[in-house]
Order: structure tokens, then sequence, then C-alpha cells
């Protein structure tokens, strides 16, 4: 049979979700293949969107948020799916790993900064309101149950992308070349000699290529975002300040959305030993294209 | 240095006059027939041109307040009055051709991104500029793609199809429904 091809892009997780698929079965086949990624990434944003109230976790919030700061001891135990339950899982994982740094608890800063819609209705005032909430170290996660002993508030959205990408490829066939991009976070199944561009800046042309070093590759930049950064330092609530763009290469699209933000906000020696740790290699390309390697 | 600093202020300025806009990044998904049988397997649909007058457009706009660009809608109609259109949506640095199902109850199907074209000059807000993409195919403009196949940076918002999506809901219950 002749090798089939496939390209189709959708308007999915807030981006532009690319999905490629190539192989030698009927063109009808990799439609209803693509059918079913799209509604997998779809399933996962619905479950861990921060802008959708009827997500598992905006109810996770709305209940973290109902531990009021003067009623010590009291904990909220819930059941989650076991697609939150592995988010949370690894994002806690890096936040011990990191020593903090990498925090999914900074929703608060993010509301404030109107980067993030204000629906749980949080009264904030200044960046010194924000470190008032709870942080990851107040939130437990084992065998699909969360414990949260502090009122806080999580966002997902430096991670949850990458994992809704992960469960996508997991079901595509080993006989099928399969390259998803949803909004720079990529994955290719086939991807050894495949050639990758990294965006570092507004411009078209600051890009600079290099080979896909694994299956999974993310890359974050704040140039979109108009003098804004979604990444914010946990210790004193206020967004970072950072030019270009870090990108890292790894096993899983989830591991490297995580890391992408975990190494802007690390030291340099710091940066290493994550990368080390997670098996990774980041890139760090500054807005005038100068690349620096951590691995 | 006052005078250095003119001169190569105004040789930026000139060479940005001179230097032919064009686009930096462009990348087609599917023809217009691949979408029609992705959105509307198995069946037919027939070219049904609709042009909106002024005053319509501008009821439109009212409704929703995003700007309709284009008076004339590509669309296709099946026998159940639902509805294939082929759409431009503008954002602030990219330009996309779009293709929308819609129910004969009004409801959005499907979405699928024909055609993304994505540029950083002002080219992109000029009229003539996008004239020349409006209601084509996009294979037409591949001699203009510079084909990169993986792109990986900052996260693109898409909003723009969003509101995209919206006017052409807005232009089915004003318009559409009563054809």
């Amino acid at each position: 049979m002749k090798l089939n091809h496939l390209e189709r892009c959708k308007t999915l997780l807030g981006t532009f979700v690319e999905i490629e698929l190539k192989g030698e079965v009927e063109n009808d086949e990799l439609i209803s293949l693509s059918e079913e990624l799209f509604v997998e990434i779809e399933r996962i944003h619905h479950l861990l969107s921060f802008h959708n109230e009827a997500s598992e976790l905006s109810s996770l919030n709305r209940q973290a948020l109902d531990l009021t700061h003067t009623e010590n001891g009291k904990v909220l135990s819930l059941n989650v799916s076991k697609d939150l339950n592995a988010v949370l899982s690894f994002a806690l994982q890096l936040n011990k790993f990191t020593h903090g740094l990498y925090d999914i608890s900074i929703a608060p800063s993010l509301i404030l900064d109107e980067q993030l819609p204000n629906h749980l209705s949080l009264k904030l005032i200044d960046s010194k309101c924000t470190l008032t909430f709870g942080n990851s170290a107040n939130i437990l996660c084992k065998n699909n149950k969360v414990t949260i002993d502090k009122p806080l508030c999580i966002d997902l959205g430096g991670i949850a992308k990458g994992y809704a990408v992960d469960r996508a490829l997991s079901k595509v066939p080993k006989t099928i070349y399969c390259r998803i991009n949803a909004g720079g976070d990529l994955a290719i199944n086939q991807w050894k000699n495949e050639e990758v561009a990294l965006k570092y800046s507004k411009s078209n042309s600051s890009l600079r290529t290099v080979k896909m070093q694994n299956k999974a590759l993310a890359t974050t930049g704040n140039y979109h975002r108009n003098n804004k950064s979604a990444i914010v330092q946990p210790f004193t609530g206020k967004p970072v300040k950072f030019s270009g763009s870090m990108s890292v290469f790894s096993s899983q699209v989830m591991m490297s959305d995580a890391l992408t933000k975990a190494m802007i906000l690390s030291s340099r020696s710091q940066k290493r030993k994550i990368a080390k740790y997670f098996n990774a290699q980041a890139i760090k390309i500054n807005r005038l294209g100068f690349v620096k390697l951590y691995y | 240095m006052k005078r250095r600093h003119f001169i190569k202020s105004t040789l930026l300025a000139l060479s940005g006059l001179v230097l032919v806009p064009k686009i930096a990044f462009s990348k087609t998904f599917l023809t217009i027939e691949q979408a029609q049988k992705i959105l509307f397997p198995d069946q037919k649909l027939t070219p049904f041109i609709v042009n909106l007058t002024q005053e319509q457009a501008e009821s439109i706009e009212d409704a929703i307040d995003i700007r309709v660009r284009h008076l004339t809608i590509n669309a296709w109609r099946n026998q159940q009055n639902d509805w294939f259109i082929v759409d431009q949506v503008i954002g602030k640095h990219e330009n996309i051709d779009l293709a929308v199902a819609i129910s004969h109850q009004g409801n959005v199907e499907g979405i699928e991104v024909l055609t993304y074209r994505e540029s950083y000059g002002s080219q992109i807000m000029h009229p003539k500029w996008r004239q020349q993409f409006h209601g084509k195919n996009s294979s037409e403009f591949l001699k203009l793609d510079k084909q990169i196949k993986n792109i990986s940076g900052a996260t693109l918002s898409c909003r723009h199809v969003t509101d995209g999506i919206n006017r052409l809901n807005q232009t089915w219950k004003q318009v559409l429904k009563l054809l």
C-alpha cells in the first residue's frame, strides 16, 4: 500500500494544534486517527483548564479556596482523575527538586497580573496578597487522592498542554509517523533525524535550527505577551522578566513544558542539575540569538 | 554623535520603505476539498456564494462588536441546509484561512485551519495586502511559502479565530438561516 499523509490544524488549548500523520494505511484511517487525537487533547483541556469553570481543576480550586486561613487543621481530601493525578504528581516532584522554584500555585499572581480570569473572585490588591495563599508544599498527591492543608489556587497552564500532547501521542500505533505541535509543545514519535526550528523573538527570522534530541520538546518565551510574563517567582509573587526563549528536550512533553519554567527560574548550576536529573537537554537563546546549552 | 544617529535612523527608515514586504512563514494544511471531505464525509456540497449588504454587515458588527472585513462569503450547502464556509481571519500577526461547518440548527460542527500565514510587518493590516488572499485556494500562494515543518516557540493565542467563529455564527443567525 502506498504511503499516505495527512496534516491538520485545529484551534484547541487556546492555541493552534497541528497533527501530522504518515503511514501505509488508508487515508480515511489517518483521518479517523487524527480525529481521535484531537478529541483526546480536548478531553484533557476540559479537565485541566483554569479558564474553564466546569473543569476538574476549577472544582479543586474552589474547594481548596474554601479552606479558610483561620480554620487551623482543616484539610481538604478528595479523589481526582488519573490525568490530574499524573500532572499534579510530576509538578510536585519538580517543586521538591527545585526547592520550591517551580510552583503550580502561582495562579493568584497571574490573576493579579490579569493573565488569568478571576472567576474564583479572589480579592487581590498587590503581590504581597498572593503570598498569603498556600503553595505546592501544602499539597500531597498520591494514588489519585489529593490532600491540601491551606487555601491555594492552582494553575496548570505551564504543564497541562504538554500532558495533553503526551496522551494523544500514546494513542498512535508505532507503525504510523506522528508529529503533534500544540503551540510550541512538540512531540514526534519517530524523532531521529528530524530537525526543529527554535523561535526566540517575535521576528520570523529569529530561528535556530537544531536536530531533535529526544521525542518531546517545549519552548517558553514571553515575546507574544506584550511585556507581560507568565513566569512567576514564587517567593516574591512577581512575574519574572525574560527575553529570548528556553527550550527543553526530554522524553515527555509534560516534562519539557514544566522544565522550561524551572530552568528560567534557576541559577546556572541548578539548571545543569535539573537537566541531568531529568535526562533533559535545555537550550537558552537570548533575544539576539546567542545560544547556551544545559545538559 | 547626533549626526551619526540621524544618518543611521534615516537609512533604517528608507530601507523599510524600499524592502518589499513578504510573508516570512506560511503553512498549508488542508485544501478546501480535503476539508469538505473531513467535515462533510460522503455528502454533496453545492457552492453558494453569499454577498452581504452593507446594512447586514453593520448589523452583524453591532451585535457582536467584531469587524466584518469582507462582504462576500465563500459558502457551500448540502441538502439539509448545513453550511460549509471558507473564511479569513486577521490577527495582529497572522492571516488564517479557515473552513467552518455550521449545521442547519446553527451549531458549529467543526473548524479546520486551512492555511496559516504569520507576519510581523505592518502589511498585515493593509487591505490590499490582505485582499490578495481572500477567497482563493491556499495552493496559489505556495510559491511565497518558506516551508518549515517543525517550529517550537512561545505559544500563540488563537483568540482571533474565536472572534472569527463568533462573527460567522452571527452571520448564520442574521443571514444564512433565512436563505
